[in-house]
């Protein structure tokens, strides 16, 4: 990965993980706040409603406490509870206790029903409404309760009214303590329900309602209709309520709605009562506040992002023309500056860098200076080589004309005064002729020398052992067969000058046969074998050999180990042999003991062959 | 070595277990035939729930409803064998009863008498006293609704009410003469007629026999004292799948009207829903569990048919019902 990526990375990075981790805190802060809040004001409202709903049953009932200690009353019940048929003195009480006490006490609401009934059978014997009067009541707790003391009968389903009702009842004594009646009062439950629903706050779905034992409904809740004692819920909250807990949980309400319930368990009233809330509006807050934590987190982020590219800019900017200014004198042009201004550590560096490219320059200048000089040199060289050819060569020319002039005077001179010469004159004469054509082949030879130096080579593949056959073949007598055992193992092949290896081998081969002439038997071995990166021949002979000690005079032109006396030659032949195989680029040496014959080698390259 | 010896043996005991637990439940269920009172409809819509909700089949019971109707004898049914289980109202067990038929009661699913008697608002009757006088269509026309007519001299003895005094006709299902207002005081259900009446737009007074006294159970469940001795663990099997079919019903009972709409011949979601609205209260009172019976209401009901001379000879009313499986099933609470 490049440095750039790399470092907005790293700063996105540095910049992100602070961020969310402040952003989580403040997250897991926030939320624990808005959740106990939550909490609180749902514990709190079933404590107002509870409270409110103990003050508005109490009310009430001291309300029908007092209408059961009034003298009047006890007075009336005692005139109904004496007569058992429906006389005029019964009638009257009866019309009193409705009319003066008991319709009245309807109006400061609460109550919508009040009945009185009889002590012994519970029967209806006054009524607001006059046609519960005659209905029995002895099996209904509220009778057989009210009898001893105030009741409440909590919400139940009432068949008469065909909906929920709550009553309560107290009883009717006279000073002595005897029963003379049981007061009863239907609570108006659309009072209950509207202490139980009422709204609070602005809040879409803080739902509170009432759950009797049987986990009925027994207040509406809000987000249902006729659940009342008809729709049983079983619900977690509802479920904790019952078993007389107070507290809050977290848990799906009756819709399967997600919700934060505080539950309350009312043992006055047999009943729990429920504050819920839907989690999705409860943590609405919750929500805004991860929003706004995320948008600043992002915000931070990006900003980060945007210096850090910034800064990566003016961090690989240098740099990048530090690698392009590299890149341009890598690619030769030493003319190339970096030159950066920045006081930094980049900066220092391509200053170093610049300097150094200034360094490189004026070495590479003083290196096209030496080689220069070299070609200088060189064509001096090759001049001054020519020149020196063609002084060899016109020397050598030169010089025939004066030999050949003394010659054919001297022939002149032996020919037509051959009278006037005594045999002395006539034996120098020849002396002078033998020796001219004896410079004559010193000069010839010197003129193929220095020729050899010139000629153009043709490289082909070269059978060596069959060349050296062939060149022995040609050099040779019959005679010379009987006496020479000549052997040629195989040789590898070569790559060379058809032309120049013939003339080496022919070069070697006689002076071979040559220095070991004087054996009884003769025995020239060729061999040859491939090295590493070159071929190796050699011609090995068994005669008079030679002092290794003067070896490195064996190649030189005209040099001789031997008088031309005792073998013939001019010391020519192996300063031939010598340049032709130095053209080949390769070597050639000799090893040879005084006596014990003599081994020529020389070397071809083999990248020759290719 | 001896790690592989006990995964194995855990091994073999749970493939013991597994192979015992399956065995158990192929087990071929108790096939139970329950005879209903009435015709499919939301009355029984506490067995069509446990049913379909597969308690019985939990209880590893097979049960089949038989359908009542006109002219169909719930109780002899039940005695003769035809069916393990009946749905009836309590005067068929005591007069089964009182003529040496073994029927017992073993829970009551209507703790409060669907039976009220309807005047038309403007008729100015709001109680008994108010019948004297006027055409009271009652009279038990010959099937199984004896509870009307039993209902009604019951209360009208109580109150001391003179029937002498006032015309009775046989009750009509169909309520003709009482539209027609040739008939001034009709009995009916207040799970059937007074739907129906209402239907019709009817402004109605009732008058409820149980707030003159009259304490009568509706619907009981009831087996014959053979299979209560013979098999009592099947009844208590069968009776705890049954009240918690009739728990989930009243508990949220527009579920149970959509499961009572694949039984019921009339498939009128508005009907069995209103039927079931007015079958709540008389099911669960506000007191005791579902099912609970109380010995002094059978003893009220007892002194009722016997005043009325219905039964053939007086017999110990313990015996028209009983408690046990209700207490198994909970404990012993009633409440």
């Amino acid at each position: 990965m490049k440095l750039a990526p790399k470092l907005t990375i790293l700063f996105l990075l540095l910049s992100i993980l602070p961020a969310a981790v402040v952003g989580y805190l403040a997250y897991e802060n926030g939320r624990r706040t808005i959740v106990s809040e939550t909490i609180d004001h749902l514990v709190s409202i079933n404590l107002l409603k509870s409270n409110e709903l103990k003050r508005w049953v109490e009310a009430n009932k001291s309300s029908i406490e007092e209408l059961a200690q009034r003298p009047l009353v006890k007075q009336y019940a005692e005139e109904l509870a004496k007569h058992d048929t429906p006389d005029h003195a019964y009638q009257r009480a009866k019309g009193s206790i409705v009319e003066d006490h008991l319709k009245p006490r309807l109006k400061y609401g609460g109550f919508f029903e009040l009945i009185l009934m009889c002590p012994h059978h519970g029967q209806i014997s006054a009524s607001t409404d006059q046609k519960q009067e005659g209905k029995n009541r002895d099996t209904y707790p509220y009778f057989i309760e009210g009898k001893s003391h105030t009741y409440i009968q909590g919400v139940y389903y009432s068949p008469a009214l065909e909906q929920p009702a709550m009553t309560i009842s107290t009883p009717i004594k006279n000073k002595q303590g005897n029963l003379l009646g049981v007061l009863g009062g239907r609570l108006d439950l659309g009072e209950l329900s509207k202490i139980i629903g009422l709204q609070t706050g602005k809040s879409l779905t803080e739902d509170t309602y009432l759950v009797n034992t049987f986990n009925f409904f027994v207040t509406e809740p809000r987000f249902g209709h006729g659940y009342a004692l008809k729709k049983a819920v079983r619900t977690e909250g509802v479920e904790a309520g019952l078993s007389g807990k107070y507290g809050v949980g977290f848990y799906k309400d009756y819709r399967g709605v997600p919700v934060i319930g505080a539950y309350k368990w009312l043992p006055e009233f047999k009943m729990c009562i429920i504050t819920e809330i839907d989690q999705v509006e409860a943590f609405a807050p919750i929500v805004r506040l991860a929003w706004v934590i995320a948008g600043i987190a992002s915000a931070i982020s990006i900003a980060a992002g945007l210096l850090g590219l910034f800064f990566t800019r003016t961090i690989t900017r240098p740099i990048q023309q530090l690698v392009a200014g590299a890149e341009e004198i890598g690619g030769g042009n030493l003319e190339c500056r970096v030159g950066t201004a920045s006081k930094d550590e980049i900066g220092g560096l391509s200053r170093v860098f610049d300097r150094m490219t200034e360094s490189l320059k004026a070495t590479k200048v003083s290196r096209d200076e030496l080689e220069q000089c070299v070609r200088d040199r060189s064509a001096q060289l090759e001049a001054a080589n020519k020149e020196l050819e063609a002084f060899s060569y016109s020397v050598s020319h030169d010089l025939r004309a004066p030999l050949r002039a003394i010659d054919g005077y001297t022939r002149i001179l032996f020919e037509d005064y051959e009278q006037h010469l005594d045999a002395e004159g006539k034996r120098v004469c020849s002396v002078i002729r033998e020796n001219t054509g004896n410079m004559s082949r010193l000069i010839d030879d010197l003129l193929v020398f220095s020729r050899q130096g010139r000629a153009e080579m043709k490289f082909f593949a070269i059978d060596m052992g069959t060349l050296a056959n062939s060149v022995y073949y040609e050099m040779t007598t019959p005679e010379q067969h009987k006496r020479i055992d000549f052997h040629v193992d195989s040789v590898p092949q070569a790559v060379g000058d058809p032309t120049l290896m013939h003339q080496v081998w022919m070069t070697l081969l006689s002076n071979a046969i040559k220095f070991s002439s004087k054996r009884e038997r003769a025995v020239i071995k060729v061999r040859g074998e491939h090295r590493e990166n070159e071929t190796i021949y050699s011609v090995q002979d068994n005669g008079v050999g030679f002092d290794m000690q003067y070896a490195h005079k064996l190649f030189g032109v005209f040099q001789r180990l031997h008088s031309t006396r005792e073998f013939e030659g001019n010391g020519v032949g192996l300063a031939i042999v010598q340049r032709l195989i130095h053209r080949h680029r390769g070597r050639v040496w000799a090893e040879g003991k005084v006596g014990e014959g003599a081994t020529f080698y020389f070397t071809l390259p083999r990248k020759n062959e290719g | 070595m001896r790690t592989i010896t006990l995964i194995y043996s855990v091994l073999l005991l749970v493939v013991a277990a597994v192979a015992c637990g399956s065995q158990q439940a192929k087990r071929a269920p108790d096939e139970i035939i329950l005879q209903l009172k009435w015709v499919h409809q939301a009355q029984f819509a506490g067995f069509y729930v446990a049913q379909e909700k597969g308690y019985y089949a939990k209880e590893n019971i097979k049960v089949t409803f038989l359908e009542g109707g006109q002219g169909i004898d719930i109780a002899e049914r039940v005695v003769s064998g035809q069916a393990d289980f009946g749905v009836l109202t309590p005067e068929f067990i005591f007069i089964q009863r009182s003529q040496g038929a073994p029927l017992t009661a073993i829970a009551a699913i209507y703790r409060r008498s669907a039976v009220v008697f309807v005047a038309t608002a403007d008729s100015g009757i709001v109680r008994p006293s108010d019948f004297v006088g006027k055409t009271v269509a009652t009279g038990d026309p010959g099937g199984s609704q004896k509870d009307l007519e039993l209902q009604f001299y019951a209360m009208m003895k109580k109150l001391g009410l003179d029937i002498a005094k006032l015309k009775i006709v046989n009750f009509d299902p169909d309520y003709v003469a009482f539209y027609k207002g040739e008939v001034d005081v009709s009995a009916t259900y207040a799970t059937t007629g007074l739907i129906k009446m209402r239907q019709r737009g009817l402004k109605l007074n009732l008058i409820w026999p149980s707030d003159y006294g009259i304490h009568f159970y509706s619907d009981t469940l009831a087996t014959t004292d053979r299979l209560i001795l013979e098999k009592p663990d099947l009844v208590t099997r069968f009776l705890r799948a049954t009240l918690k079919g009739w728990q989930d019903a009243i508990e949220d009972y527009r579920q149970a009207v959509t499961v009572t709409l694949k039984y019921s011949q009339i498939k009128d979601p508005e009907l069995q829903t209103k039927m079931m609205e007015a079958m709540l209260p008389l099911i669960h009172t506000g007191e005791d569990q579902i099912g609970w019976m109380k010995p002094e209401v059978w003893q009220g009901m007892y002194q009722i048919l016997l005043e009325q001379k219905l039964l053939a000879r007086p017999f110990d009313v313990s015996q028209a019902s009983n408690l046990r499986f209700l207490n198994e099933i909970y404990g012993g609470k009633g409440k």
